[in-house]
């Protein structure tokens, strides 16, 4: 049942495509989904992007700020959420390696 | 402040992490005229254990002059949403099957809204936690205008039609709504780290999502905009406390194994407290109200609670022993006949409801047999007898489970409804929907013992047992309100005959 997609769930919008656009360029496999209203932006493991590329392709300053407007949804821990950019994410290595559980013979869940 | 910062603005990390530590955890302070222990009761945190507080942090580092100006942004977008929805009108164009919806979801929503409020303002001043306390009163404040911006639909849509108006009555009175009232008190009666953990971690990461990112999709595929724009509104403040409860919920587990067990037993008491309230404020949403359907609830719980909470967060805590919560193959069992049990349960009862019910029709039974395919098993035969014309009403008393306040409506295997219990505490016996419900109860006999069901008071008399007054009494005073949304039945386009 384990799942290691990390997700945003922006309000459909100008920016909203920028923050996907900007995903995108950063991770390709990033896969990018619309429903009514909604654009779901999901990378395995990891999902980041930078202000300034979302502010280069939006043609204005942005900061994330101005993300938690539109953020209707994430799934992951947030490692960055700052004026450099957003990293989403469910990778060990990003956080200190917590310590083993005795219980199912230290194997990390 | 340090003198080189002054003047220079530019936006660095560490410019940010330093306004956010003056501006909030800077702002703690320690009481000289009573001894921390009475400022700040230890039996508050009911056993966790933390050695510095002052390490806990907000991951979205938010302080109030920042917070503020988000906040109008959102407000600004929203009311331009609904002055737009008032001038053209855009309530004529909602189906009339999920405006009745709307009766149920929105008279709750600001009640259950408002109990966070001051759920929040009780965390914000008993936290020992400085970060925690700022954060905490900065969601009062969400929480307040969540509050408010329901109290605006309602007043939006009581212009058009009626069912929209007595909320506070209904909330406080109607038999369906005590099980949503009985879960957000024990909340608030909670102190505030079981509190963070229902609300911003089980509430808000587990179930929010469904109810408002997944429904209102489906709320604009039947044309209401302003409700979905409201949903999506008061999510977007949701992320912000989805990340004050995760990262309270790691911390709480790095910093002590003897926090394990209580966390543990927090996360199974509230992913089924909270999914009981869900059975109402959710599944019948998907499956019932909405004639142009998305998903059905089956699809979006397992996406959204099943894979992202249980799959997501807890495995990813799993390293420091969490478990799936106790009730997970329990809610999985049930998630076949859930809603339908529940829309069943309301048509019984149509007659004491402010919003109208209706028989799914030919398309819509295409669709649930599609999604559920033991639908027909489950309450085929009962829509059949209601298109054979029988009389299916049943208002009498029904027992209600005394730890959820929801009647004891759920089944067994066979089919059959199920009574857990009895379970005796002092001179009174107390019966359960649910095993769940009924090992929860005997956790914490002293809290839930005296609580009484709406069946305990008319026995005891204080509520009328007189079908009118009793109906005043819930908060029903137009006879035009309730009942079958299509009492002739309907067309071959799904319009009343």
């Amino acid at each position: 049942m384990s799942s290691s997609l990390a997700r945003m769930e922006l309000m459909a919008g100008e920016e909203a495509d920028a923050v996907a656009e900007a995903a995108f360029e950063e991770s390709p496999g990033t896969v990018i989904t619309r429903v009514p209203g909604i654009v779901q932006i999901e990378a395995e493991g990891q999902l980041s992007f930078t202000c300034a590329l979302v502010s280069e392709i939006l043609g204005r300053p942005w900061t994330t700020r101005e993300l938690q407007i539109i953020m209707a949804a994430y799934v992951g821990n947030i490692e960055q959420m700052d004026e450099e950019g957003v990293v989403l994410s469910w990778q060990e290595a990003v956080h200190p390696a917590p310590a083993r559980n005795p219980t199912n013979g230290g194997d990390p869940a | 402040m340090s003198t080189e910062r002054i003047g220079v603005r530019e936006a660095t990390q560490q410019n940010l992490r330093e306004e956010y530590q003056e501006f909030t955890r800077d702002l703690g302070w320690e009481p000289s005229y009573v001894p921390r222990d009475e400022f700040y009761p230890p039996e508050h945190a009911e056993g966790v254990h933390f050695k510095d507080w002052g390490k806990f942090d907000d991951p979205f580092r938010l302080y109030f002059k920042d917070y503020v100006k988000v906040q109008e942004k959102k407000e600004q977008s929203l009311h331009m949403v609904f002055d737009h929805a008032a001038r053209y009108d855009f309530l004529s164009r909602v189906e009339e099957t999920w405006l009745e919806g709307m009766k149920l979801f929105a008279c709750g929503q600001g009640q259950t809204e408002y109990e966070t409020f001051k759920d929040h303002v009780a965390i914000a001043r008993y936290s020992p936690a400085p970060a925690l306390r700022a954060a905490a009163l900065y969601q009062s404040i969400d929480e307040l205008r969540h509050a408010q911006n329901y109290a605006h639909y309602l007043r939006y849509a009581n212009k058009r039609m009626p069912g929209f108006s007595g909320w506070a009555q209904l909330f406080q009175n109607h038999w369906l709504y005590q099980g949503i009232r009985s879960a957000f008190e024990d909340v608030l009666t909670a102190n505030p780290f079981e509190a963070i953990i229902a609300a911003n971690v089980v509430l808000e990461i587990g179930f929010t999502n469904l109810n408002f990112v997944a429904l209102p999709a489906v709320g604009a595929a039947n044309y209401e905009h302003a409700w979905a724009q409201l949903q999506l509104t008061t999510q977007s403040d949701e992320t912000r406390h989805m990340a004050i409860g995760q990262s309270m919920m790691r911390t709480l587990l790095e910093e002590d194994e003897r926090n394990l067990p209580i966390i543990q037993a927090w996360l199974d008491k509230w992913t089924w407290r909270l999914y009981r309230v869900d059975a109402l404020a959710g599944s019948i949403f998907f499956d019932y109200f909405a004639k142009n359907k998305v998903s059905s609830y089956k699809e979006a719980f397992q996406k959204y609670f099943v894979e992202d909470f249980i799959g997501g967060l807890v495995a990813d805590l799993g390293p420091y022993g969490l478990r799936e919560p106790k009730y997970l193959p329990d809610m999985l069992e049930d998630m076949d006949c859930l809603s339908h049990i529940v829309w069943k349960y309301l048509y019984q009862r149509k007659d004491s409801l402010w919003f109208k019910v209706f028989a799914p029709d030919d398309q819509d039974v295409e669709w649930l047999k599609e999604k559920y395919p033991s639908w027909q098993d489950t309450v085929g035969g009962f829509w059949d007898s209601v298109r054979g014309g029988e009389d299916v009403n049943n208002a009498g008393l029904v027992p209600v489970c005394n730890l959820c306040h929801t009647a004891c409506m759920f089944t067994d295997g066979a089919g059959k409804p199920t009574l857990h219990g009895p379970v005796h505490v002092d001179d009174r016996t107390y019966w359960f929907c649910s095993r769940a419900c009924k090992e929860i109860f005997e956790n914490e006999p002293a809290k839930y013992q005296h609580g009484q069901t709406i069946v305990d008071l008319v026995l005891d008399g204080k509520v009328p047992e007189d079908p009118d007054e009793f109906l005043r009494y819930l908060g029903i005073n137009d006879p035009n309100l309730g009942g079958d949304l299509y009492p002739n039945g309907r067309n071959g386009n799904g319009k009343a005959a």
